[in-house]
């Protein structure tokens, strides 16, 4: 990692950094408490 | 429709003409091909066309038939394939210098063996946005106004329908990229429940996210195309899906969105919508106008789901030296390698929360599906980077994916299909969205809607009516 460009290293620091303050701000408003990872919540897993 | 106009057969007419015995497979590809080499050099929707292998398959097919030895629903009907799918014999590009080289695949994606079961006539394979992930797929044009692009990712395929060139194509959709191009292009594109479709043999963006379906000119080519690519276990979990059963839509609670993200639209798509609303009150439905939140969160979900998994899966390529990857995906799926596990965790928990307020909103106000616009604008061109709501600038590959995400992160059937025109002649999308596994029924409804939409300008300026593009 260390020898990206440091531009490239920026803008990956800065989406990491913005997705966790999304994710906080998710979090404020979404309780998940009592949720598991959602896989255990999406339909039913079929035989395909 | 004789001739040399073979090629504007929707794929349920077409198959009808083969069992019939009034037109060929032979004939109905060499009217494919005569079109693709009629607008192909403006569209560029095709990775390759596969002259050969299709001129086999069409005639033995031919033969079939004269035999009277269908194979299924779709015998003789020409398709297309997004490059992410294997096909047998063909490399799979994914749109990206990482497959360079790439040897022909070995099999067929499952869900390309089974249209292949059903008689489909595979004529090549449509441009992919890179490593299927935007929503740009240049080179590929829009048969609707070649100034503008097509979508993304499926946008090959989009504008391969929407042209004529196949009478369907296959797509996948992990944050919309079988509804935008759809939409934008003037077609049908269904994203059935997650998992129903086997993703065996396409290469992934985000596993838990990623959905296969198809793109046709109607909800009844779409269907019959879906119906194709179901396996007998996931046939028996959602029922028929085409021949579509009979639904009416007068009596049926349609939700639409109050409030938030899925109403955040430019003027144009506004109007279609309202009108798009109005229609379904005349034809008798009830439309209520529903609230759900939690659906403002759905972008940092769904990017914090996509950067991570599609991290892990190219893995290999993000370790060399310097991967051939567009900076804006390297950026992202570079950051997906450093995300801290808590917040991918967080992500699928919230997301969770998601799929509960959704289900919720549904069984509160006993919908029968929810409707919104499939895209809050019309079209976009290729150099185009953002767009304006409400006097609020939005980067287009977050504005196009904030209307169709939520339902991939639920996980829902979702059909998009046009409802009508903006001033200046460009379709607008509208989806409807369902519960899980009631995608026969989902499908039904938008084939209802289909049936009574004001379709009369739609038809007449539909790329598929003209003779060049």
């Amino acid at each position: 990692v260390s020898d990206r460009p440091a531009e490239e290293e920026q803008a990956v620091r800065d989406q990491v950094a913005a997705i966790a303050d999304g994710l906080a701000r998710a979090g404020e408003r979404i309780d998940v408490t009592a949720e598991e990872p959602a896989s255990a919540f999406l339909p039913e897993r079929v035989e395909r | 429709v004789t001739g040399g106009l073979l090629w504007q057969l929707g794929a349920v007419e077409a198959a009808a003409a083969v069992r019939d015995g009034s037109v060929t497979p032979v004939d109905l590809l060499a009217s494919a091909l005569e079109r693709i080499d009629a607008v192909e050099p403006t569209l560029r929707a095709f990775v390759e066309v596969d002259r050969d292998g299709a001129a086999r398959d069409a005639a033995e097919l031919s033969r079939e038939a004269e035999a009277g030895a269908l194979r299924g629903p779709l015998h003789g009907v020409p398709v297309a394939i997004k490059d992410i799918f294997d096909v047998v014999g063909l490399p799979t590009r994914c749109g990206s210098p990482v497959y360079d080289g790439a040897p022909p695949a070995a099999a067929d994606a499952a869900v390309v063996a089974r249209l292949r079961e059903a008689g489909a006539l595979i004529v090549g394979k449509t441009v992919t946005h890179e490593l299927a992930c935007g929503v740009y797929s240049a080179p590929t044009r829009n048969p609707w106004d070649p100034a503008l692009c097509c979508g993304g990712s499926s946008g090959g395929s989009g504008a391969a329908v929407a042209a004529g060139a196949v009478a369907g194509a296959t797509g996948s959709d992990t944050g919309g990229s079988i509804r935008i191009p759809s939409a934008l292009c003037g077609i049908v594109g269904i994203k059935p429940t997650y998992d129903l479709l086997s993703r065996q043999g396409v290469a992934a963006l985000a596993w838990t996210l990623d959905t296969v379906g198809p793109l046709a000119r109607s909800v009844e080519d779409a269907a019959l195309m879906l119906e194709a690519m179901l396996g007998a276990p996931a046939r028996a979990r959602v029922g028929t899906v085409w021949p579509i059963p009979a639904v009416e839509l007068a009596g049926l609670v349609i939700g639409v969105p109050a409030d938030g993200i899925l109403t955040l639209v430019e003027p144009p798509v506004a109007a279609a919508f309202d009108a798009f609303r109005a229609q379904l009150e005349r034809a008798g439905a009830r439309v209520v106008a529903v609230s759900i939140p939690e659906l403002e969160e759905t972008l940092p979900i769904e990017f914090a789901i996509v950067m991570a998994e599609a991290a892990s899966y190219h893995e290999a390529a993000l370790r060399l030296d310097d991967p051939p990857i567009s900076d804006g995906i390297r950026t992202l799926f570079r950051a997906g390698a450093v995300l801290p596990a808590r917040d991918y965790l967080l992500a699928q928990r919230l997301r969770a929360g998601i799929c509960r307020a959704l289900d919720r909103c549904f069984e509160d106000n006993a919908l029968d599906a929810l409707c919104a616009p499939t895209l809050p604008l019309a079209g976009y061109g290729h150099d185009d980077t953002t767009l304006l709501v409400d006097g609020a600038e939005e980067a287009i590959a977050d504005g196009t994916v904030r209307t169709t995400a939520p339902f991939n992160l639920t996980g829902s059937p979702v059909v998009s299909l046009p409802a009508g025109l903006t001033d200046a002649g460009l379709p607008v999308g509208v989806q409807f969205v369902g519960r899980a596994f009631d995608d026969a029924r989902l499908v039904a409804i938008a084939a209802a809607y289909e049936g009574v939409r004001d379709s009369g300008a739609l038809d007449a300026a539909h790329p598929i009516r003209r003779q060049t593009l």
